[in-house]
């Protein structure tokens, strides 16, 4: 065990050092959405801070540009190349799509094809634009494959911070069209998320008040809100001044994300020194959050950070051999792909495979329960059987009938009473005996009896002294009852009589039952019994109180004492 | 005759007594009730009986105890018990009767008689037969073989009557008075029973029993056996 535990160890430390570096690094390559994403199929970026008509002119010198995009505010101009490369089918349409924080008017080899928002003369926004925008390009502008120059007039007082414009060229339908169908596979996973917040929300407050389940949910949440706001620009027409904003947001939630997901898993697998370890992510994920600029990359980071103290979790429960972390590993090494493949939509699909493991998780627990619930109805009706069997075993129903047989032969007006009894016993064990607490009163009441049909049957004379109790008090059935038979056999009376004494004391924190019985001890009842009526009284007490209870049996002279103590919980 | 009923329920034990009373009262000489293992211990060690009403659950203690002590040799010992499941052990145990609670008048007589009959010897007497119902009581003197088959066995009595029995041949013998001889490894015959050894064709051998019927004798016991027929 020890062996298997130092081999998963280092397993361990060497699986994140590894995987977590190799991340790492894949993070700091070069702006890698240029890589795959074609949006940005632009060429020769120019930009300068004024404003003169001539900018428009394809012809323009534009060599001492600035190459670089600055937080340029204000008004200011954009040119660049686009390359048209291939041929347009019969009556489609070229289209060009824009995204970009500012109002703007667009020229295509110089001439206005389309505006975006209204700017006058002196360069201010007279009316907002969109941050999305797609433009026909008419087909007489374009004539063979090859560099195309574009110009963009842009006015953008709130401008705060620079982004690279998104510019795509394209047949206009499917440039329209495509990030639509994009959206529309991603909205499927938002439902897939927001049901599974409600469903772990709901189990939450109905079923389980634990805290992994609550912190998934609102992970849930968090997931369907960053899915509907990166994907809401497709068919959303709003103002480029909001975008500002719709990442300010996206921001704050990837840092909830980032924070919940190793939560998550930290009150799953009940890890130790859970604050410490959430306050040094927490810490991290500000210092992620203060120290990388822009948008994207600290988002990236933060979820980062979230997969590598995630994993670090799942392996410290794999080392403690805590059930489902294997599942647990599986799960994250799958949402890990979006860090390699293209984080932006694979990251919601990764999601999904955590999404997978906690339903797994959480109907593995609702069996447990339904099992371990099973298991207590059985127990149950165990109890109720063996305390019906208490009065229709042989011994006790045999004798009963036997001594009835004498009394009836010779004191027949005593008989009939204690046929009554005997009624009356019978009835109330039918009364109690499905019952997993009884009122104390009755408890006692059905003492008195068996001690009547003892005192008949063994003629001896049983007394029963009571303290005061409240009424509304309870018991599980059959408990002082069993104390009672076991002082009838363990003890003999002195002088022909025999008592017993019931108290009933309530402390601060505890409810006391006290039952004693006063005669000589059996001389084979020295040895501490523990019999089936002990067995009996402890499930009884299992059922009723949990572990709050302890069971104590004194003996001193002539006197058997026990005493049951419940903790109030 | 001297009588001790242990009965652990005062009124049951006087119930008991009458009905003793009534069936042989002029024969008894004193009648002793306890309630106790031990202090019946203690009275056995001081006073001699004949005859034991037994009850199986004396105060959550095993009758049976009494039974396995020392005394249970020198008296008769009829259990009286609601246990009727237990008859079975009871008869291993050498009692000669069992009377289920609430007594009935008949099958107490029937018990007394039994007592008459045998002289007390601690031996068994009878053996048990477990039915659906009810079970049986078999006198050994009326068994004249049993046949081994596994784990069972087959009880054939003087009748002609034929009963399994839940014992297997080797249990049985461990149990059985030295009048039930192992003659064949799947017989145990009653030799008390036994009119003639014979050998018929082909070199078998044979116990002839009282009502003529034939048990096999094995080789290895024939030699054991042959020196008592000659």
């Amino acid at each position: 065990m020890e062996k298997n535990k130092k081999i998963r160890t280092f397993i361990s430390i060497l699986l994140i050092l590894a995987y977590s570096s190799y991340l790492i690094w894949i993070g700091y390559r070069p702006f890698q959405r240029n890589i795959i994403d074609p949006g940005y199929q632009y060429y020769f970026l120019r930009t300068m801070v004024d404003d003169q008509p001539i900018f428009s002119n394809p012809d323009f010198d534009d060599s001492k540009w600035s190459s670089e995009l600055k937080g340029h505010r204000g008004t200011w101009w954009l040119r660049a190349k686009v390359y048209i490369k291939d041929s347009l089918k019969p009556f489609k349409k070229r289209g060009i799509s824009i995204m970009i924080k500012g109002s703007y008017e667009l020229y295509f080899s110089g001439v206005l094809i389309g505006k975006n928002g209204k700017i006058n003369a002196v360069g201010n926004e007279e009316e907002i634009g969109y941050y999305r925008q797609t433009f026909v390009i008419p087909d007489t502008l374009v004539s063979d494959f090859g560099y195309y120059p574009i110009a963009l007039r842009i006015a953008n007082e709130t401008a705060t911070h620079a982004q690279l414009p998104y510019i795509r060229i394209g047949e206009y339908l499917e440039l329209a069209r495509n990030p639509l169908s994009l959206a529309l596979f991603l909205h499927i996973l938002a439902g897939i998320f927001l049901i599974a917040g409600f469903y772990f929300g709901g189990i939450f407050l109905i079923y389980f008040r634990q805290k992994d389940l609550f912190i998934f949910s609102i992970l849930c949440f968090c997931f369907f809100g960053l899915t509907i706001l990166e994907y809401a620009k497709y068919y959303v027409d709003y103002l480029h001044t909001w975008q500002v904003y719709r990442l300010v947001i996206i921001q704050i939630l990837s840092l909830i994300v980032a924070f919940l997901l190793p939560s998550y898993f930290m009150f799953h697998f009940k890890i130790a020194h859970k604050w410490v370890i959430l306050g040094i992510h927490l810490t991290i994920l500000l210092l992620i959050q203060f120290n990388v600029s822009g948008f994207d990359k600290p988002a990236y980071f933060m979820v980062l950070a979230a997969f590598i103290s995630s994993l670090g979790i799942i392996l410290l429960a794999w080392i403690h051999d805590k059930k489902y972390s294997n599942q647990a590993i599986v799960s994250v090494l799958l949402f890990s792909v979006c860090f390699i493949i293209y984080y932006d939509f694979i990251l919601f699909v990764g999601f999904l495979a955590i999404v997978g493991f906690a339903i797994f998780a959480l109907n593995r627990h609702i069996k447990l329960q339904k099992q371990l619930y099973e298991a207590s109805l059985i127990k149950a009706s165990r109890l109720e059987i063996e305390l019906l069997k208490k009065k229709i075993q042989p011994h006790f129903l045999m004798n009963t009938l036997t001594s009835l047989i004498n009394m009836v032969e010779e004191q027949p007006a005593v008989g009939v009473k204690m046929i009554h009894s005997l009624a009356r016993l019978f009835k109330m064990m039918d009364e109690i005996s499905s019952h997993p607490l009884i009122p104390l009163q009755q408890e006692i009441e059905l003492c008195r009896i068996h001690l009547e049909m003892m005192e008949y049957q063994r003629e001896i004379q049983y007394d029963l002294i009571c303290s005061e109790f409240p009424n509304s008090e309870q018991i599980p059935p059959a408990i002082l009852l069993t104390l009672v038979e076991n002082g009838i056999t363990h003890q003999k009376p002195i002088n022909g009589k025999m008592s017993f004494q019931f108290q009933f004391i309530e402390h601060a924190g505890e409810k006391v039952y006290k039952i004693k019985s006063k005669g000589k001890l059996r001389l084979s009842k020295r040895k501490n019994s523990n019999g089936i009526g002990l067995q009996y009284i402890k499930a009884r007490l299992d059922e009723w109180a949990n572990n709050h209870w302890s069971l104590e049996i004194k003996e001193e002279k002539d006197i058997f004492c026990t005493q049951i103590k419940i903790k109030k919980a | 005759m001297n009588i001790l009923i242990l009965e652990d329920e005062r009124r049951v034990a006087r119930q008991l007594e009458k009905m003793v009373r009534q069936i042989i009262g002029r024969r008894i000489k004193y009648l002793k009730i306890l309630d106790e293992l031990d202090e019946a211990i203690d009275f056995l060690s001081q006073n001699t009986i004949d005859l034991l009403f037994l009850d199986l659950n004396l105060n959550e203690e095993d009758g049976f105890d009494l039974l396995r002590s020392k005394f249970s040799g020198s008296f008769n010992t009829i259990i009286t018990s609601a246990y009727s499941n237990k008859a079975i052990d009871a008869f291993d145990l050498g009692v000669i009767d069992f009377v289920p609670k609430p007594f009935l008048q008949e099958r107490l007589e029937k018990a007394i008689q039994r007592h008459f009959a045998h002289t007390p010897g601690g031996a068994l007497r009878y053996i048990v037969v477990k039915g659906a119902l009810e079970n049986r009581i078999i006198d050994l003197q009326k068994l004249i073989y049993i046949e081994g088959h596994g784990k069972h066995s087959k009880l054939n009595l003087i009748t002609g009557e034929q009963t399994p029995h839940h014992k297997s041949l080797d249990q049985m013998q461990q149990l059985l008075p030295p009048s039930f001889e192992r003659v064949h490894k799947s017989f145990i015959a009653n030799m008390d029973l036994v009119k003639d050894l014979q050998i018929q064709v082909g070199s078998k051998y044979s116990l002839v029993m009282l009502n003529e019927e034939f048990v096999p004798v094995g080789r290895v016991h024939y030699k054991r056996l042959k020196g008592r027929f000659i």
